[in-house]
């Protein structure tokens, strides 16, 4: 969940979580199971755009804190990069104790890892992807469609049905325009 | 499951010193009240046409504290050891 969504739309996180555990998938999946902690935890999803602070002089940052977590919408990664950015972290450390140094230019050498490694080049290929996970329409649009259009294409009452583009035209009337739906489809294929 | 039974599960050892300190001038200007949805225990509750707060079951998400548009709130790490404890993560 988005936190500003949470806001917006004046529901309570806890409350989605409630009706999470009561959709009927997920009751099935869930039953007899004991609850044995509650937690709560904010995760800064802010991509590359802007290039986290890794390093300062005496100070290295790592995981979620320097803002190493990836959220394309299908997935939600921070523990691989924390795990890694940690080891990186490390090694640096090694190396600037070698030489009795702890400046920023020292530990510049934690940045230089995190490019060579996988964590900044995961969040390069994704750098676009929370601009884009803020196009509303994801959410509300395009899951009404999709049901809509299943719906239209399984349901059969007797009633003769349309072709399937035909279908796809029918839900999106009234939602979106053809153009629009080209755009955002443009705009994932660069961004996810 | 209602969140204070969720929190009853939790370990917690409160501190006397107060981690989130609240201006409550700045309170009675608000009309969001964005702290209310924002904070997943509860921490904050709107009664009586204003909102109450108490910081002990606070989970140290800090939602609050960037979904107050009114600067109302600081915000500290309670002291080592204290606050929360997860025992799972």
């Amino acid at each position: 969940m988005q936190l500003a969504t949470v806001i917006e739309n004046r529901v309570k996180a806890s409350d989605l979580l409630e009706d999470f555990k009561k959709h009927p998938v997920i009751q099935g999946l869930i039953k007899g199971g004991e609850s044995v902690e509650y937690s709560a935890h904010l995760i800064p999803v802010t991509g590359l755009k802007v290039l986290p602070l890794l390093a300062k002089d005496g100070i290295l940052i790592t995981g979620d804190a320097a803002g190493l977590v990836l959220g394309t919408g299908l997935i939600l990664e921070g523990a691989n990069f924390a795990m890694a950015s940690g080891i990186a972290a490390a090694e640096t450390v090694i190396k600037a104790r070698e030489k009795g140094n702890y400046t920023q230019a020292t530990l510049g050498h934690y940045e230089e890892l995190l490019r060579k490694g996988f964590v900044l080049k995961e969040l390069q290929t994704f750098k676009k992807a929370p601009a884009f996970l803020e196009n509303k329409r994801i959410y509300t649009t395009y899951p009404e469609m999709a049901c809509d259009m299943a719906m239209k294409i399984f349901e059969n009452d007797g009633t003769l049905r349309k072709g399937t583009f035909k279908t796809l035209r029918d839900s999106m009337k009234g939602r979106i325009s053809m153009w629009q739906l080209f755009a955002d489809a443009l705009r994932a294929k660069e961004s996810l | 499951m209602k969140v204070e039974e969720k929190l009853a599960l939790n370990k917690f050892e409160i501190d006397r010193e107060v981690h989130i300190t609240i201006d409550e001038s700045k309170c009675q200007e608000c009309k969001l009240n964005q702290c209310v949805y924002a904070c997943p225990a509860d921490c904050y509750v709107f009664r009586d046409q204003h909102v109450t707060f108490s910081y002990e079951g606070c989970l140290e998400c800090g939602s609050c504290r960037i979904a107050c548009d009114q600067g109302a709130i600081r915000w500290v790490n309670p002291r080592g050891g204290f606050g929360i404890c997860y025992q799972y993560g």
